[in-house]
């Protein structure tokens, strides 16, 4: 996985410094790491993800988007108000 | 009457308009927030990173009531110890570069207004700009913390805002400075609840506000965008804050900032390394400068921020 990290995407739609990861809470961020911890067994070290983490997958990324697709469409996006003669708000 | 002379007709003598020697600032956020980091100064050392040290604690873990510490260290008279290994990890603080360059030609500065100069209008305003960049940077670590509360497409909550707080508290920090950095959409959602009504009230309601403190600044965060405190804590507000979620979401954060108790308690959430600071340079009188007849001007720095302490800090992830 470390390897086919997918690059993620600021709200303007170009690439935004990270890459996509999934917290232990299960939402899709952006990260350039994502936490590590260090084990130490006997003499040899190594770091894996902390529990939870991962970097996402392109299956996280659609259904992410599916997610906030839908919300789009149930919950119009806030703040847009305006006049009777107001087009597409 | 007629054939007056006017504007029309002496328009090689009249001015339509004439620039008047001011700018109006473009309105912009201002980095304010990267001043919660601890900073680590790696100038003129051998190197563009800073490796922090951090203890492992071998006994337990926060919140594990006692596992770590109920037989583990109970000894018996004559009976010898054995040995616990103790380790540390690392947190990696790596520079990254930053520069804004700007070349002006000579023929502004020879034609621009004389009330205004120019040079500096521009050269001023590379420094916030680059700042903004630096916290864009660092907004963008609240949402790699482990911790979280609020759901993806539902609006913060009181609860949200409380159990971000508590979370800490839980998870053994000790901290005599939180700070809460929301998105602009939470705090509207925030002050929004704040002046919700409802038909039920809380059985305790003196107790229940005394508990939420929600204290609005004076000016409700015009000047400086601390809105108010909550629970003793500054509230502050930003437009930079990261997405979650594909878009469906805002990333704020209730964090340790650094103080000199932070510090000292392994607190502080995030750190800032400084390599280069920022360093403004102009140049009019290069091959590449005297050939486009211009002034170049160049801010760069060297800095990196990086998660000191997950569980000093709690991602607030809720509705965009």
């Amino acid at each position: 996985m470390e390897d086919n990290k997918i690059l993620a995407l600021g709200p303007d739609g170009k690439p935004c410094g990270g890459w996509y990861a999934v917290n232990p809470s299960g939402h899709l961020i952006a990260a350039k790491t994502i936490p590590m911890r260090k084990i130490v067994d006997g003499n040899v070290a190594r770091y894996v993800p902390k529990d939870g983490w991962r970097w996402a997958s392109a299956e996280d990324v659609g259904a992410a988007r599916d997610h906030a697709s839908k919300l789009d469409k149930a919950d119009p996006p806030k703040a847009k108000v305006g006049g009777p003669l107001k087009k597409g708000g | 009457m007629a054939a007056e002379s006017t504007t029309t007709s002496l328009d090689d003598l009249t001015h339509s308009s004439l620039v008047q020697p001011v700018l109006i600032k473009a309105l912009s956020a201002r980095a304010r927030l990267i001043a919660f980091c601890r900073q680590f100064n790696i100038i003129a050392q051998a190197t563009n990173a800073a490796k922090i040290p951090v203890q492992t604690s071998y006994w337990g873990s926060a919140n594990d009531d006692g596992a770590g510490v109920d037989t583990e260290f109970n000894a018996s008279e004559g009976t010898a110890l054995g040995n616990t290994q103790v380790s540390t990890s690392s947190i990696t603080c790596t520079a990254a570069e930053y520069g804004v360059q700007i070349t002006v030609t000579d023929n502004v500065g020879e034609d621009s207004v004389s009330g205004i100069d120019i040079f500096n209008v521009i050269g001023n305003t590379m420094l916030p700009v680059m700042m903004l960049a630096w916290e864009d940077d660092y907004l963008a670590l609240l949402a790699s913390l482990s911790n979280t509360v609020g759901s993806s497409g539902v609006d913060l909550t009181v609860a949200n805002l409380i159990a971000a707080q508590t979370g800490l508290r839980v998870r053994e920090t000790e901290a005599d400075r939180l700070e809460f950095i929301l998105d602009n959409q939470q705090a509207s959602d925030f002050e929004g609840l704040m002046v919700a009504t409802s038909t039920s009230m809380a059985v305790y309601a003196m107790a229940a506000d005394r508990a939420i403190n929600w204290q609005p600044t004076a000016d409700n965060g015009m000047t400086n965008r601390v809105v108010a405190g909550f629970r003793g804590s500054p509230v502050n507000v930003t437009g930079l804050t990261d997405t979650a979620n594909a878009g469906a979401d805002v990333v704020g954060a209730c964090i340790c900032p650094s103080t000199a108790f932070n510090d000292s308690s392994g607190a502080t959430t995030h750190a800032m390394a400084v390599k280069r600071l920022p360093r403004f340079r102009t140049d009019n009188s290069s091959a590449i400068a005297i050939g486009g007849r211009g002034t170049i001007m160049v801010l760069d720095s060297r800095v990196g921020f990086a998660e000191l302490q997950d569980g000093s800090g709690t991602a607030i992830i809720t509705d965009a």
